[in-house]
């Protein structure tokens, strides 16, 4: 198998599709495009994976005859083509278009990142996740003090939540204690 | 089966949908479809004012939109949505309805809902186009909504509110500024310093005349002849002190006081002893006196027997001779006056006696001839008496016993005699017998006085009788002054005598006085000699010279003594000078030593200040700690936001709708220590550049693409409040690639992500591919697809159908 390819399936498979058994029966025709997958959960997208082959012509066949016998059959499972080798031309790229999803690799032999760009519409989005955003700032700020904060920068720290005209009041008898009081130990 | 807030909306004569429809919403996907002027979106518009009381889009053209939304020609619109809570409850709000004069009903969701439903949720046709300059709009120094959006993500106020509170802790001046406290204390520890400067300079310039003074007393000490001292402590003070004070023999006699003014004392005494008799006279005076008494020794033989027979004899006279301790002289001198006062005396008793005699004679005569008188005055009165009163009382008594006219003695009738009543009678007898009695008184009286006259005549008789001496006595009186008379003569014979004596007695008493007053002169030679001796004594000098009178003496003792004070007085010169040393001595070291305490408090004072500013500038590190680490905080938060929450996820949505283009539009990473953050969007090449703003960058399509991408990054990027995305025929510029990647985004959005997508479109091709291609794939997953189509008779046909899940078995798997 082509590493190009391989590298497709790769990326497809860790995200969730299962790959078909070559050809593709639907209805009892045969589709034998390079690969294909499906979707699994909530996704029950096709994907077929071509390119590969040499005639154009043939591809677009393939997958017109493809949405032909799903239709016939009332699936509606979407259709989408990943296209290895160089981007074709705005002609031949519309016919596909115009029967499935097409996403270009530009390339015979895609990185694992180049795949990932490419089919990244069929790949969940990556949101940031509710831990991180839901980290205190001041819970942030104490852990970056992390051994070295003592119960006065906690104090001070406290104090945020109450305006800047706290801290800064806080901050003024804090170290106004400094004259009043000679015996305070450092705290700890 | 996904959370879905949306479930029904029911619609009466609202804008463009006359008459009332009741819509399906609750699935997870619903795609509305229409023509143009259907009324897509007035569907939508009602949801949006069922949702949050307004039309954003109309309100952002007309404050007064309200009046237009009923359907042209109704008064009132009405929607009534029917949503579920985050509990999954179906709840509704009741009816709203809507007219000229605004909006009547509660909106569906809560004040934080409304919110991100019209900035996260509904994308309405009329911003898609103008989003990114909506966003980015700024009014009267307002954030811009991006601004805000982001600043409420980054929630950085209480970072911002730590690190502005603790500024002044990095600027020392700023410090200063809040905390009087500090201010002070360097101020007054930088004054204490320049103090114990001052001090010490003062000690040390102290230290160096203490120096120079007891070098300057030891040099005294040294020249007194003394050993030097300890003058470092108080007492070794006072002992040198004690010691100097005293008077030191240097060398020389010890001249005090007492003894120069002895001396001088002296020299009065040795002058006034220069005009007395000299030494040798004493012995005449004693000549002269021993002869003085040999003559009154001689006199004494001769006159004193005679003197003392004439004493004798006036002692037999009973004459006083005076005491008998007098010398003989004198008691013969007095004896002579005592004879003749006595003689005289005497004499005169005689005379007295004589002429008392004669008036006792007269005496005699006058009471005789007062007796006789008397004697006759009283033969008259008794007379007198014995006639008058008997008989005047008689009748008196009788008169009483008178009752008539018969006389009670004879019991005549005395009327017969025709001289009136007896009783008349009887009254003028008494009345003759009365006034012969004043005659008697008279004589009475005559009488009393011839008595008394007798009475003092007889007194005077015996007052006489007893003055006159009896005849022996007389006798006698006369033979004592016989006797006084030849005492007389004898005393005066004696008087030449007596003078003599007197004479003698007084020469001896001049010579005894002169003797006695020359042995009280050689008396006081002695002694001035024996205080001139002492005094040498004293000096240590020889008493006296040979052949060296006392003034001689005098005088070289005075030399000495001169000498002697004069060697004192240098002495003394040193010694005060030297005790003047002590007294500085003492006084600069009582000043070393308070200036030795002033330093050691200063010192203290210093350095408690200087431990409170260090204490204060320790706590001024745990501030910038603080701030420190708020400021890393921060610009962490920052850097993550933007880069994970914000560009990541755009970045996400933008290639998955663009995959061809190579600049990615991004928001500028503002500098971390700003707290203003400046939003601004950039582009960044797929290779990492940055590159310029989305719309100098970007086709417009692109630019249309970046704004949905924006939009639905930015409803992603929080937890989502109201979880659906509602969007108004987004796709109307999109060429083929872009809405099938659209169209993969929603799915994705719907069925990875749990979002309610409604979405409403008005090409009729577009509309069937999003059905297929948002058709359920899975249990539970459904679709609902409405069709608005205008009919001229009942004015609006909607065409509602429900999608449901079913397996797929077109691929034989």
């Amino acid at each position: 198998m082509a590493t190009g390819l391989t590298t497709v399936l790769q990326v497809l498979e860790q995200a969730g599709f299962r790959r078909l058994p070559m050809p593709v029966v639907v209805a009892g025709a045969s589709f034998d495009f390079d690969a294909a997958l499906i979707g699994t959960g909530v996704s029950q997208d096709l994907i077929v994976v071509g390119g590969l082959a040499t005639d154009p012509n043939h591809l677009a066949r393939l997958l017109s005859g493809l949405n032909r016998s799903l239709d016939r059959l009332g699936s509606r499972r979407p259709v989408s083509l990943v296209l290895l080798g160089a981007r074709p031309n705005g002609a031949y790229l519309a016919r596909l278009e115009a029967a499935a999803r097409v996403m270009v690799l530009d390339t015979s032999e895609p990185t694992q990142a180049a795949v990932q760009e490419a089919v990244a519409i069929l790949l969940p989005l990556r949101l940031p996740s509710a831990a991180e955003a839901t980290i205190a700032p001041l819970d942030e700020v104490r852990e970056r003090l992390s051994s070295r904060v003592t119960n006065d920068h906690r104090a001070l720290i406290d104090a945020a939540s109450s305006g800047p005209d706290v801290v800064q009041e806080v901050l003024r008898e804090y170290l106004a204690a400094a004259f009043g009081d000679t015996d305070r130990s450092e705290s700890s | 089966m996904a959370h879905l807030p949306l479930r029904h909306i029911s619609i009466s004569n609202f804008r463009r949908l006359a008459g009332s429809i009741r819509l399906p919403l609750d699935a997870p996907v619903v795609l509305i479809h229409g023509p143009n002027g259907t009324g897509k979106t007035s569907v939508l518009s009602a949801i949006e004012l069922a949702l949050t009381g307004a039309v954003q889009s109309l309100d952002r053209l007309d404050e007064r939109y309200f009046a237009y939304l009923p359907y042209y020609g109704e008064p009132f619109a009405a929607v009534e949505i029917q949503i579920a809570d985050a509990a999954g409850e179906v709840v509704s709000p009741g009816v709203m309805t809507v007219g000229p004069t605004g909006v009547d009903g509660a909106p569906a969701l809560d004040r934080a809902g409304r919110q991100f439903y019209s900035e996260r949720s509904y994308l309405d046709q009329v911003s898609l186009g103008r989003l990114l300059e909506m966003y980015q709009y700024t009014e009267r120094n307002q954030e811009s909504s991006l601004a805000r959006f982001v600043n409420e993500l980054l929630s950085l106020d209480q970072l911002d509110a730590l690190i502005s509170g603790l500024t002044d802790a990095t600027d020392l001046r700023l410090v200063k500024r809040l905390v009087d406290e500090y201010s002070e204390a360097v101020k007054t520890s930088q004054e204490t310093q320049g103090r114990l400067d001052l001090t010490v300079a003062r000690r040390a310039t102290i230290t160096s005349t203490l120096d120079v003074q007891r070098a300057a007393l030891n040099r005294a000490v040294t020249e007194l002849g003394l050993s030097e001292f300890d003058l470092a402590t108080p007492a070794g003070l006072r002992e040198a002190s004690a010691i100097i004070t005293q008077p030191q023999s240097a060398g020389g006699p010890v001249v005090t006081e007492d003894l120069a003014r002895s001396l001088s004392e002296l020299r009065g005494r040795i002058e006034g002893f220069a005009t007395r008799p000299m030494h040798a006279r004493v012995e005449d005076a004693k000549q002269r006196r021993e002869s003085a008494a040999a003559e009154k020794r001689a006199w004494a033989f001769a006159s004193e027997p005679g003197l003392q027979a004439l004493m004798d004899d006036a002692i037999d006279l009973g004459l006083r001779v005076g005491d008998a301790e007098l010398p003989v002289y004198e008691r013969a001198e007095r004896l002579r006056s005592t004879i003749d006062a006595e003689t005289l005396q005497v004499a005169s008793q005689l005379e007295e006696n004589q002429r008392v005699a004669g008036h006792s004679a007269s005496v005699a005569k006058q009471v005789s001839e007062l007796t006789a008188g008397l004697n006759m005055l009283d033969a008259q009165v008794a007379e007198g008496e014995g006639r008058a009163g008997a008989l005047a009382t008689g009748l008196a008594a009788l008169r009483e016993q008178v009752r008539g006219e018969v006389c009670p003695v004879c019991d005549r009738d005395y009327s017969e005699l025709s001289a009136g009543s007896l009783g008349a009678h009887i009254d003028a007898k008494i009345e003759e017998l009365t006034s012969e009695g004043e005659v008697l008184r008279t004589l009475g009286q005559q009488r009393d006085a011839a008595r008394a006259e007798l009475d003092a005549m007889v007194r005077r008789q015996a007052e006489l009788a007893q003055r006159a001496l009896a005849d022996d006595q007389a006798d006698l009186v006369e033979a004592r002054l016989e006797a006084l008379k030849s005492l007389q003569s004898r005393s005066i014979a004696s008087a030449e005598s007596v003078a003599e004596g007197s004479n003698l007695a007084e020469k001896l008493q001049l010579a005894d006085d002169e003797v006695a007053e020359l042995e009280a002169l050689d008396l006081e030679r002695q002694r001035i000699s024996s205080l001139l001796g002492q005094v040498a004594e004293e000096l240590e000098t020889e008493r006296a010279a040979p052949a060296e009178s006392m003034e001689q003496t005098w005088s070289r003792l005075s030399e000495i003594v001169t000498a002697a004070l004069a060697t004192s007085d240098l002495h003394n010169d040193i010694r005060r000078g030297a005790l003047a040393h002590i007294a500085e001595i003492a006084k600069l070291g009582e000043e070393l030593s308070q200036l030795t305490t002033l330093i050691a408090e200063e010192s203290e004072r210093k350095y408690v200040l200087d431990a409170q500013v260090r204490e204060a500038d320790r706590r001024r590190d745990v501030a910038k700690e603080v701030r420190a680490a708020a400021s890393q905080t921060r610009a962490a938060i920052v850097e993550r936001v933007f880069n994970d929450s914000l560009n990541r996820v755009w970045k996400d949505v933008f290639v998955r709708l663009a995959p061809s283009e190579p600049f990615v539009p991004a928001f500028g990473i503002p500098e971390a220590g700003k707290h203003a953050l400046a939003i601004s969007l950039e582009t960044i090449h797929r290779t990492g550049g940055i590159a310029g703003a989305p719309g100098t960058m970007l086709s417009a399509g692109n630019l249309n693409t970046a704004a949905l991408s924006l939009f639905i990054a930015l409803h992603l990027a929080v937890e989502p409040v109201i979880p659906c995305l509602v969007f108004d025929d987004p796709i109307q510029s999109m060429d083929e690639v872009h809405v099938a990647q659209f169209a993969g985004l929603l799915r994705l959005l719907s069925k990875q992500h749990g979002r309610q997508v409604v979405l409403a479109v008005h090409e009729r091709e577009l509309f069937q591919y999003l059905a297929l291609e948002l058709s359920p794939a899975f249990e539970g997953d459904e679709l609902i697809t409405i069709e608005l189509e205008e009919n001229s008779e009942s004015g609006m046909l909607v065409n509602t159908n429900r999608v449901a899940w079913r397996s797929d078995d077109a691929l034989a798997v």
